[in-house]
């Protein structure tokens, strides 16, 4: 079996400029970056919840040491849902608002945040 | 994304090509035009057909093997380009003054890394591809060039030949010791 001279050298050229597509477009992974120079402030302990009526909660923790902003409470959704931002206080205790519900058994989450922004690891209690 | 060193060495080779299709005498054109086509169709003109069978899998399993890894590649090097463009944000979002959890940050570096390395070591399968596949189209080449058409017929010196010599003709048998 012969082809034709024009047909097997176009097919031929063809070849050749498809594996050039093919190999001249592929992506190419950049140079990996260098991580962040951040410093995230320590995590705060000794979190506690209390009760002390009907639906108001009061959330006690320890300072942390070093530059700190402000403090932040959560909600853990724990996979059912996102954790909710409660609260942001610069003092180390803080009772919101009644919830209107019992929040025995949820679990509830502070941290501090630095001066730059950064949000260290969040310290977690349940609710009594 | 396309380099321009990788476009300027493509461009060569496809003028390489044109060059060598353009210049190449017709009487060998054919098989040579063939093999480039696909290793082994050239060998089959010529009626090598185990040497056919051998260059054309050859060629056909890293053909193959190429595409496959490439798809994969790709996918990951996708992945990597993404999971940087979100760790690299982070520094933009504490730059506009908004709150970022360093545990987000620490996953997505570690899912960066992780992309990253599969994409390095995905693109080594892939080059050991592009070489096999390279040596078979070169063995391929050579081994047209190299290699004279079989035709089928065997060549040997006859020993019987007929001679004229003025009225007579006489057949003649040589017989070698």
């Amino acid at each position: 079996m012969r082809l034709s001279f024009s047909i097997a050298r176009w097919s031929a050229v063809t070849v050749a400029l498809c594996g050039v597509l093919v190999l001249a477009g592929c992506p190419k992974q950049d140079d990996f970056p260098a991580a962040l120079n951040v410093t995230a402030p320590a995590t705060p302990t000794n979190f506690v919840i209390t009760n002390p009526s009907g639906t108001t909660y009061t959330f006690e923790w320890t300072a942390v040491s070093g530059p700190v902003d402000h403090y932040r409470l959560y909600l853990l959704g724990n996979g059912l849902g996102p954790d909710e931002l409660l609260a942001e206080t610069t003092l180390t205790s803080i009772t919101p608002p009644a919830f209107g519900f019992s929040a025995e058994g949820l679990q509830f989450a502070v941290s501090a945040v630095s001066d730059e922004g950064v949000e260290g690891f969040r310290a977690v209690a349940t609710a009594p | 994304m396309i380099r321009g060193k990788t476009l300027r060495g493509t461009a060569a080779a496809l003028v390489a090509v044109f060059v060598m299709a353009l210049a190449a005498p017709a009487s060998a054109t054919d098989s040579l035009l063939l093999s480039l086509l696909l290793p082994g169709l050239g060998q089959a003109q010529d009626g090598h057909y185990a040497k056919a069978s051998l260059f054309g899998t050859a060629a056909l399993v890293s053909w193959v093997g190429l595409f496959a890894t490439q798809v994969n590649y790709s996918s990951s090097v996708t992945k990597y380009e993404n999971e940087k463009r979100i760790y690299l944000a982070y520094q933009d979002q504490l730059d506009r003054g908004e709150v970022v959890y360093i545990g987000d940050m620490n996953a997505t570096y570690a899912d960066m890394t992780s992309s990253f390395d599969r994409a390095e070591d995905q693109e080594q399968t892939r080059n050991i591809f592009i070489g096999a596949l390279a040596v078979t189209y070169a063995l391929n080449i050579v081994d047209i060039l190299l290699t004279k058409e079989d035709t089928g017929e065997v060549e040997h010196e006859p020993n019987v030949s007929v001679e004229y010599r003025r009225d007579e003709l006489r057949l003649v048998r040589t017989i070698r010791f």
